[in-house]
Protein backbone atom coordinates (compact mmCIF):
# COMPACT_ATOMS: atom_id res chain seq x y z
CA UNK A 1 0.00 0.00 0.00
CA UNK A 2 2.91 2.08 1.03
CA UNK A 3 5.20 1.41 -2.33
CA UNK A 4 1.86 2.20 -4.06
CA UNK A 5 1.12 5.24 -2.54
CA UNK A 6 4.64 6.35 -2.96
CA UNK A 7 4.87 5.36 -6.38
CA UNK A 8 1.42 7.35 -7.09
CA UNK A 9 3.33 10.51 -5.93
CA UNK A 10 6.09 10.27 -8.49
CA UNK A 11 3.79 9.56 -11.66
CA UNK A 12 2.25 12.59 -9.96
CA UNK A 13 5.20 14.59 -9.31
CA UNK A 14 6.45 13.54 -12.93
CA UNK A 15 2.91 14.25 -14.78
CA UNK A 16 3.01 17.94 -13.01
CA UNK A 17 6.16 18.70 -14.50
CA UNK A 18 6.45 17.16 -17.81
CA UNK A 19 6.67 19.12 -20.79
CA UNK A 20 4.65 17.03 -23.91
CA UNK A 21 5.36 17.35 -27.78
CA UNK A 22 2.55 16.21 -29.86
CA UNK A 23 2.00 16.74 -33.48
CA UNK A 24 -0.56 14.66 -35.99
CA UNK A 25 -0.30 14.86 -39.50
CA UNK A 26 -2.73 14.19 -42.08
CA UNK A 27 -1.48 13.28 -45.55
CA UNK A 28 -2.10 11.24 -48.69
CA UNK A 29 0.40 10.04 -51.26
CA UNK A 30 0.52 9.62 -54.95
CA UNK A 31 3.22 6.78 -56.77
CA UNK A 32 3.11 5.78 -60.25
CA UNK A 33 5.41 3.17 -61.42
CA UNK A 34 4.91 0.99 -64.83
CA UNK A 35 7.46 -1.86 -63.56
CA UNK A 36 5.40 -2.59 -60.10
CA UNK A 37 2.20 -1.52 -60.97
CA UNK A 38 1.23 -3.23 -57.29
CA UNK A 39 2.54 -0.66 -55.17
CA UNK A 40 1.35 2.44 -58.05
CA UNK A 41 -1.96 4.24 -56.40
CA UNK A 42 -2.79 6.75 -53.52
CA UNK A 43 -2.27 5.88 -50.13
CA UNK A 44 -3.97 8.05 -47.54
CA UNK A 45 -2.19 8.46 -44.07
CA UNK A 46 -2.67 9.37 -40.49
CA UNK A 47 0.35 9.44 -38.06
CA UNK A 48 1.11 11.00 -34.75
CA UNK A 49 3.97 11.12 -32.14
CA UNK A 50 4.01 12.52 -28.71
CA UNK A 51 6.88 13.17 -26.64
CA UNK A 52 6.68 13.61 -23.02
CA UNK A 53 9.52 14.75 -21.10
CA UNK A 54 9.70 15.02 -17.33
CA UNK A 55 12.77 16.68 -15.42
CA UNK A 56 13.72 14.80 -12.65
CA UNK A 57 16.62 16.53 -11.37
CA UNK A 58 18.45 19.42 -13.14
CA UNK A 59 20.97 16.43 -15.02
CA UNK A 60 17.94 13.94 -14.95
CA UNK A 61 15.21 13.41 -17.46
CA UNK A 62 11.90 10.77 -18.09
CA UNK A 63 11.64 10.38 -21.22
CA UNK A 64 8.30 8.68 -23.46
CA UNK A 65 7.77 8.46 -26.85
CA UNK A 66 4.97 7.03 -28.82
CA UNK A 67 3.65 7.10 -32.48
CA UNK A 68 1.90 5.52 -35.14
CA UNK A 69 0.81 5.26 -38.56
CA UNK A 70 -2.34 4.12 -40.59
CA UNK A 71 -2.56 4.09 -43.93
CA UNK A 72 -4.59 2.54 -46.82
CA UNK A 73 -2.99 1.59 -50.14
CA UNK A 74 -5.32 2.01 -53.16
CA UNK A 75 -6.45 0.12 -54.91
CA UNK A 76 -3.27 -2.84 -54.31
CA UNK A 77 -1.78 -2.63 -50.81
CA UNK A 78 -4.52 -2.26 -48.80
CA UNK A 79 -4.33 -1.58 -45.07
CA UNK A 80 -0.36 -0.64 -43.67
CA UNK A 81 0.05 0.10 -39.60
CA UNK A 82 2.86 1.17 -37.86
CA UNK A 83 3.38 1.42 -33.82
CA UNK A 84 6.03 2.75 -31.93
CA UNK A 85 6.91 3.24 -28.01
CA UNK A 86 9.95 4.04 -26.26
CA UNK A 87 10.58 4.79 -22.73
CA UNK A 88 13.94 6.37 -21.52
CA UNK A 89 16.10 7.74 -18.51
CA UNK A 90 18.49 10.45 -19.60
CA UNK A 91 21.41 11.83 -17.20
CA UNK A 92 23.62 14.70 -17.98
CA UNK A 93 27.18 15.85 -15.96
CA UNK A 94 29.41 17.28 -16.96
CA UNK A 95 30.76 16.14 -20.63
CA UNK A 96 28.90 13.59 -20.02
CA UNK A 97 25.54 11.93 -21.39
CA UNK A 98 23.63 9.10 -20.71
CA UNK A 99 20.56 7.73 -21.97
CA UNK A 100 19.35 3.74 -20.70
CA UNK A 101 15.99 2.54 -21.68
CA UNK A 102 14.09 0.50 -23.88
CA UNK A 103 11.39 0.85 -27.24
CA UNK A 104 9.20 -1.56 -28.90
CA UNK A 105 8.09 -1.76 -32.84
CA UNK A 106 5.43 -3.20 -34.31
CA UNK A 107 4.48 -2.91 -37.86
CA UNK A 108 2.30 -4.96 -41.08
CA UNK A 109 0.16 -4.50 -43.52
CA UNK A 110 -2.77 -6.89 -45.00
CA UNK A 111 -0.83 -8.93 -47.32
CA UNK A 112 -1.83 -12.16 -45.29
CA UNK A 113 2.10 -12.28 -43.64
CA UNK A 114 2.65 -11.89 -39.77
CA UNK A 115 3.21 -8.58 -38.34
CA UNK A 116 6.93 -8.02 -37.38
CA UNK A 117 7.61 -7.04 -33.82
CA UNK A 118 11.33 -5.68 -32.39
CA UNK A 119 12.08 -4.91 -28.85
CA UNK A 120 15.02 -3.22 -27.89
CA UNK A 121 17.42 -1.78 -25.46
CA UNK A 122 17.88 1.92 -26.13
CA UNK A 123 21.86 2.96 -24.53
CA UNK A 124 23.51 5.76 -25.44
CA UNK A 125 26.76 7.10 -23.64
CA UNK A 126 28.30 10.22 -25.03
CA UNK A 127 31.38 12.02 -23.98
CA UNK A 128 31.75 16.06 -24.73
CA UNK A 129 35.35 16.63 -25.44
CA UNK A 130 34.78 20.83 -26.60
CA UNK A 131 36.15 20.01 -30.20
CA UNK A 132 34.74 16.45 -30.45
CA UNK A 133 32.21 14.13 -28.91
CA UNK A 134 32.24 10.51 -28.63
CA UNK A 135 28.92 8.37 -28.74
CA UNK A 136 28.84 4.61 -28.04
CA UNK A 137 25.00 3.21 -28.77
CA UNK A 138 24.91 -0.48 -27.99
CA UNK A 139 21.88 -2.23 -28.69
CA UNK A 140 20.30 -5.76 -28.07
CA UNK A 141 17.58 -6.54 -29.98
CA UNK A 142 14.58 -9.18 -30.05
CA UNK A 143 12.60 -9.94 -33.44
CA UNK A 144 9.28 -11.96 -33.41
CA UNK A 145 6.35 -12.58 -35.66
CA UNK A 146 7.56 -12.52 -39.65
CA UNK A 147 11.17 -12.54 -39.10
CA UNK A 148 12.49 -14.47 -35.56
CA UNK A 149 15.73 -13.64 -33.91
CA UNK A 150 17.96 -11.93 -31.46
CA UNK A 151 20.75 -9.24 -32.61
CA UNK A 152 23.44 -7.17 -30.75
CA UNK A 153 25.18 -3.84 -32.19
CA UNK A 154 27.11 -1.10 -31.30
CA UNK A 155 28.04 2.02 -33.32
CA UNK A 156 30.28 4.24 -32.09
CA UNK A 157 29.95 7.80 -33.47
CA UNK A 158 32.35 10.98 -33.63
CA UNK A 159 31.28 14.34 -34.19
CA UNK A 160 34.07 16.89 -34.72
CA UNK A 161 34.70 20.24 -35.88
CA UNK A 162 36.08 21.07 -39.36
CA UNK A 163 37.13 25.09 -39.19
CA UNK A 164 34.67 27.30 -38.18
CA UNK A 165 31.47 26.67 -40.38
CA UNK A 166 31.76 22.40 -41.10
CA UNK A 167 31.64 19.68 -38.70
CA UNK A 168 32.77 15.85 -39.95
CA UNK A 169 30.77 13.02 -38.47
CA UNK A 170 32.75 9.26 -38.20
CA UNK A 171 31.06 6.69 -38.00
CA UNK A 172 31.35 3.14 -37.28
CA UNK A 173 29.11 0.19 -36.46
CA UNK A 174 28.79 -3.47 -36.10
CA UNK A 175 26.49 -6.20 -35.19
CA UNK A 176 25.46 -9.89 -34.86
CA UNK A 177 22.65 -11.27 -35.26
CA UNK A 178 20.93 -14.94 -34.66
CA UNK A 179 17.95 -15.65 -36.63
CA UNK A 180 15.79 -18.57 -34.70
CA UNK A 181 15.99 -20.71 -37.85
CA UNK A 182 19.38 -20.39 -39.19
CA UNK A 183 22.87 -19.31 -39.14
CA UNK A 184 24.78 -15.97 -37.28
CA UNK A 185 25.21 -13.33 -39.60
CA UNK A 186 27.28 -10.07 -38.75
CA UNK A 187 27.31 -6.99 -40.24
CA UNK A 188 30.02 -4.35 -40.43
CA UNK A 189 30.37 -0.77 -41.53
CA UNK A 190 31.84 2.51 -41.40
CA UNK A 191 30.62 6.14 -42.47
CA UNK A 192 32.06 9.39 -42.72
CA UNK A 193 29.77 12.94 -42.92
CA UNK A 194 30.73 16.46 -43.33
CA UNK A 195 28.10 19.06 -42.58
CA UNK A 196 28.82 22.96 -44.45
CA UNK A 197 27.02 26.23 -42.70
CA UNK A 198 27.89 28.73 -44.70
CA UNK A 199 25.19 30.88 -43.05
CA UNK A 200 21.55 32.07 -43.82
CA UNK A 201 19.82 30.54 -46.08
CA UNK A 202 21.95 27.88 -46.99
CA UNK A 203 23.22 24.28 -45.23
CA UNK A 204 24.40 21.31 -47.63
CA UNK A 205 25.69 18.15 -45.87
CA UNK A 206 26.82 14.95 -47.39
CA UNK A 207 27.53 11.53 -45.57
CA UNK A 208 29.44 8.56 -47.17
CA UNK A 209 28.78 5.17 -46.00
CA UNK A 210 30.48 1.67 -46.63
CA UNK A 211 28.43 -1.44 -44.91
CA UNK A 212 29.46 -5.00 -45.39
CA UNK A 213 26.56 -7.59 -44.32
CA UNK A 214 28.07 -11.55 -44.22
CA UNK A 215 25.30 -13.96 -43.59
CA UNK A 216 26.42 -17.50 -42.83
CA UNK A 217 23.21 -18.56 -43.68
CA UNK A 218 23.18 -21.04 -46.42
CA UNK A 219 20.66 -24.12 -48.24
CA UNK A 220 21.85 -27.02 -49.53
CA UNK A 221 20.51 -28.15 -52.83
CA UNK A 222 20.39 -31.66 -54.81
CA UNK A 223 20.39 -30.99 -58.29
CA UNK A 224 20.69 -34.13 -60.43
CA UNK A 225 21.99 -35.45 -57.29
CA UNK A 226 25.10 -32.92 -56.77
CA UNK A 227 24.57 -31.21 -53.88
CA UNK A 228 24.69 -27.28 -54.54
CA UNK A 229 25.10 -24.50 -51.43
CA UNK A 230 23.33 -21.43 -51.85
CA UNK A 231 24.62 -18.51 -49.61
CA UNK A 232 22.03 -16.52 -48.25
CA UNK A 233 21.23 -13.15 -50.96
CA UNK A 234 21.71 -10.90 -47.92
CA UNK A 235 25.37 -11.01 -47.79
CA UNK A 236 26.22 -7.58 -48.97
CA UNK A 237 28.80 -4.67 -49.27
CA UNK A 238 26.97 -1.33 -49.64
CA UNK A 239 28.84 2.12 -50.70
CA UNK A 240 26.46 5.13 -49.94
CA UNK A 241 26.34 8.94 -50.25
CA UNK A 242 23.65 11.32 -49.35
CA UNK A 243 23.75 14.80 -50.38
CA UNK A 244 21.84 17.17 -49.09
CA UNK A 245 20.81 21.56 -49.45
CA UNK A 246 18.40 22.85 -47.40
CA UNK A 247 17.73 26.91 -48.32
CA UNK A 248 14.86 29.01 -46.46
CA UNK A 249 13.11 31.14 -49.04
CA UNK A 250 11.20 33.83 -46.53
CA UNK A 251 10.12 33.60 -43.17
CA UNK A 252 7.47 30.69 -43.47
CA UNK A 253 8.65 28.59 -46.91
CA UNK A 254 11.83 25.91 -46.66
CA UNK A 255 13.12 23.97 -49.52
CA UNK A 256 14.63 21.00 -49.25
CA UNK A 257 16.67 19.07 -51.77
CA UNK A 258 18.11 15.43 -51.19
CA UNK A 259 19.34 12.63 -53.37
CA UNK A 260 20.49 9.71 -51.61
CA UNK A 261 22.48 7.36 -53.98
CA UNK A 262 23.64 3.69 -52.87
CA UNK A 263 25.22 0.66 -54.70
CA UNK A 264 24.81 -2.15 -53.38
CA UNK A 265 27.29 -5.39 -54.53
CA UNK A 266 26.12 -8.89 -53.46
CA UNK A 267 27.53 -12.26 -53.34
CA UNK A 268 25.35 -14.60 -54.86
CA UNK A 269 26.57 -17.76 -56.37
CA UNK A 270 27.14 -21.50 -55.54
CA UNK A 271 29.08 -24.09 -54.53
CA UNK A 272 28.82 -26.81 -56.58
CA UNK A 273 30.93 -29.73 -55.91
CA UNK A 274 33.03 -27.67 -53.94
CA UNK A 275 33.43 -25.21 -56.70
CA UNK A 276 32.62 -21.15 -56.34
CA UNK A 277 30.68 -20.42 -59.20
CA UNK A 278 30.15 -16.63 -58.69
CA UNK A 279 27.13 -14.61 -59.39
CA UNK A 280 27.93 -11.13 -58.58
CA UNK A 281 25.00 -8.47 -59.08
CA UNK A 282 25.19 -5.15 -58.62
CA UNK A 283 22.09 -2.51 -57.48
CA UNK A 284 22.32 1.05 -57.94
CA UNK A 285 19.78 2.78 -56.36
CA UNK A 286 18.78 6.23 -56.22
CA UNK A 287 15.83 8.53 -54.66
CA UNK A 288 16.52 12.12 -55.64
CA UNK A 289 13.63 14.75 -53.48
CA UNK A 290 12.33 18.08 -53.43
CA UNK A 291 10.05 18.85 -50.61
CA UNK A 292 8.36 22.59 -49.70
CA UNK A 293 7.75 23.23 -46.28
CA UNK A 294 5.07 26.24 -45.08
CA UNK A 295 4.74 27.45 -42.07
CA UNK A 296 0.93 28.55 -42.02
CA UNK A 297 0.60 29.05 -38.37
CA UNK A 298 3.13 28.12 -35.17
CA UNK A 299 0.83 25.22 -35.25
CA UNK A 300 0.12 23.80 -38.71
CA UNK A 301 2.88 23.25 -41.16
CA UNK A 302 1.79 22.02 -44.99
CA UNK A 303 4.55 19.89 -46.76
CA UNK A 304 4.42 19.02 -50.43
CA UNK A 305 7.34 16.38 -51.82
CA UNK A 306 8.00 14.90 -54.71
CA UNK A 307 10.30 12.08 -55.57
CA UNK A 308 11.47 9.40 -57.01
CA UNK A 309 12.82 5.79 -56.13
CA UNK A 310 14.88 4.07 -58.63
CA UNK A 311 16.41 1.24 -58.99
CA UNK A 312 18.69 -0.15 -61.55
CA UNK A 313 20.29 -3.68 -61.43
CA UNK A 314 22.05 -6.32 -63.64
CA UNK A 315 18.78 -8.54 -62.03
CA UNK A 316 15.70 -7.45 -63.64
CA UNK A 317 13.27 -8.07 -60.81
CA UNK A 318 15.37 -5.72 -58.57
CA UNK A 319 14.96 -2.75 -61.18
CA UNK A 320 12.40 -0.18 -60.11
CA UNK A 321 11.19 3.10 -61.49
CA UNK A 322 8.64 5.04 -59.05
CA UNK A 323 7.65 8.47 -58.74
CA UNK A 324 5.99 9.77 -56.18
CA UNK A 325 3.90 13.28 -54.68
CA UNK A 326 3.13 13.57 -50.69
CA UNK A 327 1.01 16.20 -49.66
CA UNK A 328 1.13 16.54 -45.73
CA UNK A 329 -0.57 18.83 -43.09
CA UNK A 330 1.43 18.88 -39.89
CA UNK A 331 -0.42 19.71 -36.45
CA UNK A 332 1.31 20.42 -33.54
CA UNK A 333 -0.03 22.84 -30.77
CA UNK A 334 2.75 24.46 -29.42
CA UNK A 335 4.33 22.25 -25.82
CA UNK A 336 3.00 24.10 -22.51
CA UNK A 337 6.89 25.29 -21.57
CA UNK B 1 66.01 58.11 -48.25
CA UNK B 2 63.82 60.33 -46.62
CA UNK B 3 63.43 62.58 -50.06
CA UNK B 4 62.18 59.10 -51.59
CA UNK B 5 59.64 58.23 -48.68
CA UNK B 6 57.99 61.80 -49.26
CA UNK B 7 58.10 61.10 -53.25
CA UNK B 8 56.18 57.88 -52.40
CA UNK B 9 53.59 59.41 -49.75
CA UNK B 10 52.40 62.28 -52.13
CA UNK B 11 52.25 59.78 -54.64
CA UNK B 12 49.57 57.89 -53.00
CA UNK B 13 48.08 61.25 -51.85
CA UNK B 14 47.59 62.13 -55.36
CA UNK B 15 46.00 59.21 -56.64
CA UNK B 16 43.82 58.51 -53.65
CA UNK B 17 42.64 62.01 -53.60
CA UNK B 18 40.23 62.05 -56.94
CA UNK B 19 38.93 58.61 -55.45
CA UNK B 20 37.83 60.73 -51.87
CA UNK B 21 36.74 63.84 -53.92
CA UNK B 22 34.33 61.53 -55.54
CA UNK B 23 33.02 59.78 -52.90
CA UNK B 24 32.30 62.87 -51.03
CA UNK B 25 31.24 64.72 -54.03
CA UNK B 26 27.59 64.29 -54.86
CA UNK B 27 27.27 67.00 -57.34
CA UNK B 28 29.98 65.73 -59.10
CA UNK B 29 28.56 62.28 -59.56
CA UNK B 30 25.53 64.07 -61.29
CA UNK B 31 27.46 65.98 -63.46
CA UNK B 32 29.69 63.35 -64.32
CA UNK B 33 27.96 59.61 -64.04
CA UNK B 34 25.83 59.03 -67.11
CA UNK B 35 23.05 57.51 -64.62
CA UNK B 36 22.45 61.00 -62.85
CA UNK B 37 21.00 62.58 -65.53
CA UNK B 38 17.41 60.28 -64.35
CA UNK B 39 17.71 61.98 -60.95
CA UNK B 40 18.28 65.47 -61.73
CA UNK B 41 14.71 65.84 -60.51
CA UNK B 42 15.69 65.14 -56.68
CA UNK B 43 19.61 66.78 -56.90
CA UNK B 44 18.24 68.93 -54.72
CA UNK B 45 16.76 67.13 -52.35
CA UNK B 46 20.07 64.47 -52.58
CA UNK B 47 22.44 67.45 -52.12
CA UNK B 48 20.60 68.71 -49.21
CA UNK B 49 20.70 65.08 -47.99
CA UNK B 50 24.51 65.16 -48.28
CA UNK B 51 25.11 68.51 -47.14
CA UNK B 52 22.76 67.95 -43.77
CA UNK B 53 24.98 64.44 -43.18
CA UNK B 54 28.21 66.36 -44.07
CA UNK B 55 27.21 69.03 -41.34
CA UNK B 56 26.61 66.16 -38.64
CA UNK B 57 30.28 64.18 -39.48
CA UNK B 58 28.13 61.38 -40.68
CA UNK B 59 30.26 59.24 -43.36
CA UNK B 60 29.47 60.52 -47.01
CA UNK B 61 30.73 57.15 -48.76
CA UNK B 62 27.76 54.94 -47.23
CA UNK B 63 25.29 57.65 -48.51
CA UNK B 64 27.34 57.58 -51.80
CA UNK B 65 27.29 54.17 -52.11
CA UNK B 66 23.38 53.95 -51.25
CA UNK B 67 23.09 56.35 -54.07
CA UNK B 68 25.21 54.06 -56.74
CA UNK B 69 23.28 51.22 -55.56
CA UNK B 70 19.74 52.99 -56.48
CA UNK B 71 21.01 54.42 -59.69
CA UNK B 72 22.26 51.12 -60.66
CA UNK B 73 19.00 49.26 -59.57
CA UNK B 74 17.03 52.18 -61.92
CA UNK B 75 14.51 53.06 -59.03
CA UNK B 76 12.39 55.99 -59.37
CA UNK B 77 13.70 59.62 -58.74
CA UNK B 78 11.53 60.34 -55.63
CA UNK B 79 12.43 56.49 -53.99
CA UNK B 80 16.01 57.00 -54.35
CA UNK B 81 15.72 60.60 -52.52
CA UNK B 82 13.66 59.22 -49.79
CA UNK B 83 15.74 56.11 -49.56
CA UNK B 84 18.87 58.88 -48.93
CA UNK B 85 16.69 60.73 -46.61
CA UNK B 86 16.13 57.26 -44.03
CA UNK B 87 19.44 56.15 -44.67
CA UNK B 88 20.79 59.42 -43.39
CA UNK B 89 18.17 58.99 -40.54
CA UNK B 90 19.29 56.05 -39.59
CA UNK B 91 23.14 56.59 -40.04
CA UNK B 92 22.23 59.39 -37.25
CA UNK B 93 20.66 57.01 -34.94
CA UNK B 94 23.53 54.44 -35.56
CA UNK B 95 25.69 57.07 -34.22
CA UNK B 96 24.08 57.64 -31.05
CA UNK B 97 23.99 53.91 -30.46
CA UNK B 98 27.58 53.77 -30.76
CA UNK B 99 28.65 57.04 -28.94
CA UNK B 100 25.90 55.45 -26.13
CA UNK B 101 28.96 52.69 -25.62
CA UNK B 102 31.28 52.20 -22.52
CA UNK B 103 34.18 51.09 -24.91
CA UNK B 104 33.76 53.15 -27.99
CA UNK B 105 35.41 52.86 -31.97
CA UNK B 106 38.31 54.58 -32.09
CA UNK B 107 39.47 53.69 -35.41
CA UNK B 108 37.47 55.68 -38.23
CA UNK B 109 37.26 53.30 -40.83
CA UNK B 110 35.94 50.55 -38.09
CA UNK B 111 33.64 53.03 -36.35
CA UNK B 112 32.01 53.66 -40.23
CA UNK B 113 31.88 50.30 -40.82
CA UNK B 114 29.68 48.97 -37.76
CA UNK B 115 27.46 52.69 -38.38
CA UNK B 116 26.84 50.81 -41.71
CA UNK B 117 25.89 47.56 -39.78
CA UNK B 118 23.67 49.15 -37.47
CA UNK B 119 21.91 51.03 -39.98
CA UNK B 120 21.26 47.59 -41.90
CA UNK B 121 20.21 46.21 -38.68
CA UNK B 122 17.54 48.91 -37.72
CA UNK B 123 16.31 48.72 -41.30
CA UNK B 124 15.37 45.07 -40.47
CA UNK B 125 13.22 46.09 -37.89
CA UNK B 126 15.88 45.17 -34.99
CA UNK B 127 14.99 47.75 -32.22
CA UNK B 128 17.65 50.35 -30.98
CA UNK B 129 17.63 48.41 -27.85
CA UNK B 130 19.01 45.00 -28.84
CA UNK B 131 21.31 46.29 -31.29
CA UNK B 132 22.72 48.95 -27.86
CA UNK B 133 22.60 45.78 -26.15
CA UNK B 134 24.70 43.77 -28.54
CA UNK B 135 27.45 46.05 -29.07
CA UNK B 136 27.65 46.50 -24.40
CA UNK B 137 28.33 43.20 -24.14
CA UNK B 138 30.70 42.91 -26.81
CA UNK B 139 33.55 44.19 -24.80
CA UNK B 140 36.97 43.37 -23.82
CA UNK B 141 38.62 41.26 -22.38
CA UNK B 142 36.37 38.29 -24.41
CA UNK B 143 34.91 39.98 -27.03
CA UNK B 144 35.95 43.27 -29.31
CA UNK B 145 33.05 45.68 -30.49
CA UNK B 146 32.91 44.41 -34.00
CA UNK B 147 32.15 41.09 -32.33
CA UNK B 148 28.35 43.47 -32.13
CA UNK B 149 28.41 43.51 -35.56
CA UNK B 150 28.87 39.51 -36.64
CA UNK B 151 26.42 38.51 -34.08
CA UNK B 152 23.96 41.52 -35.45
CA UNK B 153 24.43 40.12 -39.12
CA UNK B 154 24.17 36.49 -37.33
CA UNK B 155 21.15 37.24 -35.63
CA UNK B 156 18.97 38.97 -38.18
CA UNK B 157 18.47 36.23 -40.60
CA UNK B 158 17.64 33.95 -38.06
CA UNK B 159 14.44 36.49 -36.77
CA UNK B 160 13.57 36.98 -40.13
CA UNK B 161 13.46 33.43 -41.12
CA UNK B 162 11.77 32.56 -37.72
CA UNK B 163 8.70 33.54 -35.21
CA UNK B 164 10.56 34.39 -32.10
CA UNK B 165 10.00 36.58 -30.17
CA UNK B 166 12.33 39.70 -30.01
CA UNK B 167 13.55 38.45 -26.39
CA UNK B 168 14.34 35.16 -27.85
CA UNK B 169 16.19 37.08 -30.61
CA UNK B 170 18.12 39.04 -27.99
CA UNK B 171 19.00 36.01 -25.92
CA UNK B 172 20.55 34.34 -29.23
CA UNK B 173 22.87 37.28 -29.72
CA UNK B 174 23.46 37.40 -26.24
CA UNK B 175 24.35 33.95 -26.07
CA UNK B 176 26.79 34.33 -29.18
CA UNK B 177 28.82 37.09 -27.61
CA UNK B 178 28.85 35.19 -24.41
CA UNK B 179 30.35 32.23 -26.41
CA UNK B 180 33.51 30.72 -27.34
CA UNK B 181 32.94 30.85 -30.90
CA UNK B 182 34.93 33.29 -33.02
CA UNK B 183 32.99 35.89 -34.89
CA UNK B 184 33.53 34.23 -38.25
CA UNK B 185 31.78 31.29 -36.72
CA UNK B 186 28.30 33.30 -35.41
CA UNK B 187 26.83 32.79 -39.17
CA UNK B 188 26.67 29.19 -39.19
CA UNK B 189 24.88 29.33 -36.14
CA UNK B 190 21.71 30.83 -38.01
CA UNK B 191 22.84 28.13 -40.99
CA UNK B 192 22.32 25.36 -38.28
CA UNK B 193 19.28 26.98 -37.34
CA UNK B 194 17.85 26.42 -40.85
CA UNK B 195 18.99 22.39 -40.70
CA UNK B 196 16.95 22.06 -37.65
CA UNK B 197 14.36 23.78 -38.12
CA UNK B 198 14.28 21.76 -42.11
CA UNK B 199 14.21 18.53 -39.85
CA UNK B 200 10.70 19.48 -38.34
CA UNK B 201 12.20 21.19 -35.21
CA UNK B 202 9.96 23.94 -33.68
CA UNK B 203 12.03 27.47 -33.72
CA UNK B 204 11.49 27.55 -29.97
CA UNK B 205 13.09 23.99 -29.06
CA UNK B 206 15.73 24.27 -31.89
CA UNK B 207 16.89 27.85 -29.57
CA UNK B 208 15.90 26.18 -26.16
CA UNK B 209 17.91 22.76 -26.82
CA UNK B 210 20.09 23.18 -29.08
CA UNK B 211 21.40 26.51 -29.50
CA UNK B 212 21.10 28.36 -26.35
CA UNK B 213 22.77 25.20 -24.26
CA UNK B 214 25.18 24.30 -26.25
CA UNK B 215 26.47 28.11 -26.81
CA UNK B 216 25.96 28.61 -23.12
CA UNK B 217 27.93 25.30 -22.35
CA UNK B 218 30.95 26.81 -24.04
CA UNK B 219 30.88 24.67 -27.32
CA UNK B 220 29.40 25.33 -30.77
CA UNK B 221 28.68 23.35 -34.28
CA UNK B 222 29.54 20.25 -32.35
CA UNK B 223 27.58 20.10 -30.23
CA UNK B 224 24.88 21.63 -31.50
CA UNK B 225 24.91 18.95 -34.08
CA UNK B 226 24.89 16.59 -31.10
CA UNK B 227 22.14 17.66 -29.98
CA UNK B 228 20.00 17.79 -33.24
CA UNK B 229 21.17 13.29 -33.56
CA UNK B 230 19.64 13.25 -30.59
CA UNK B 231 16.18 15.26 -31.34
CA UNK B 232 16.65 12.96 -34.26
CA UNK B 233 16.54 9.63 -32.76
CA UNK B 234 14.22 10.51 -30.59
CA UNK B 235 11.91 11.40 -33.64
CA UNK B 236 12.99 8.15 -35.36
CA UNK B 237 9.91 7.10 -34.92
CA UNK B 238 7.56 9.26 -36.59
Amino acid sequence: MKIRGLLCIVLLGCSWQAFPEAALTVGASAESTRIDPVSAGIEPFLKGACSLTAPLSDRASALADAAFRLGYGWPGQGLTWFGFAAADFSWRAGPLFAMLGASATAEGDATGSLPSFEAATDVEVSLDLSHLTLSFIPAVRVRAGDEQGLGVDGVLSSILAAGDAAVARIRIQGGLEWPVDGLPEWIAGAGLGVSWYPGMPLVASIDAAALRRVSSNSSVETIDGVPITVPNADSYMELSVLPEISAQLGRSLTLGLSAPIALRLMDHGAVVAGVLIAEPEWLLTCGPMVSLRLEASPSVSLKATLGGDLAFSNSSFREKRVAYLTLEAVLSPAPPH
Amino acid sequence: MQGRRIIVILCIALLSAPAFAEDADVSAWFRADPRGKAYRSVEGRVTAVFEAAKESGLPLWILMEKLREGAAKRVGADRLASGLEQESHRLLEARDILLGQKVPLVETRTREEAMKAVSIALLSGLSPAIISEMFSLAVPPLRVPQDAVAALAAIIPVRDASRLAEPDIRRLGAALLASRLPPAAFKSVSSFFLKARASGARDEDVLETMLIPSLEAGGGLVQMEEELRIFLKRRGSR
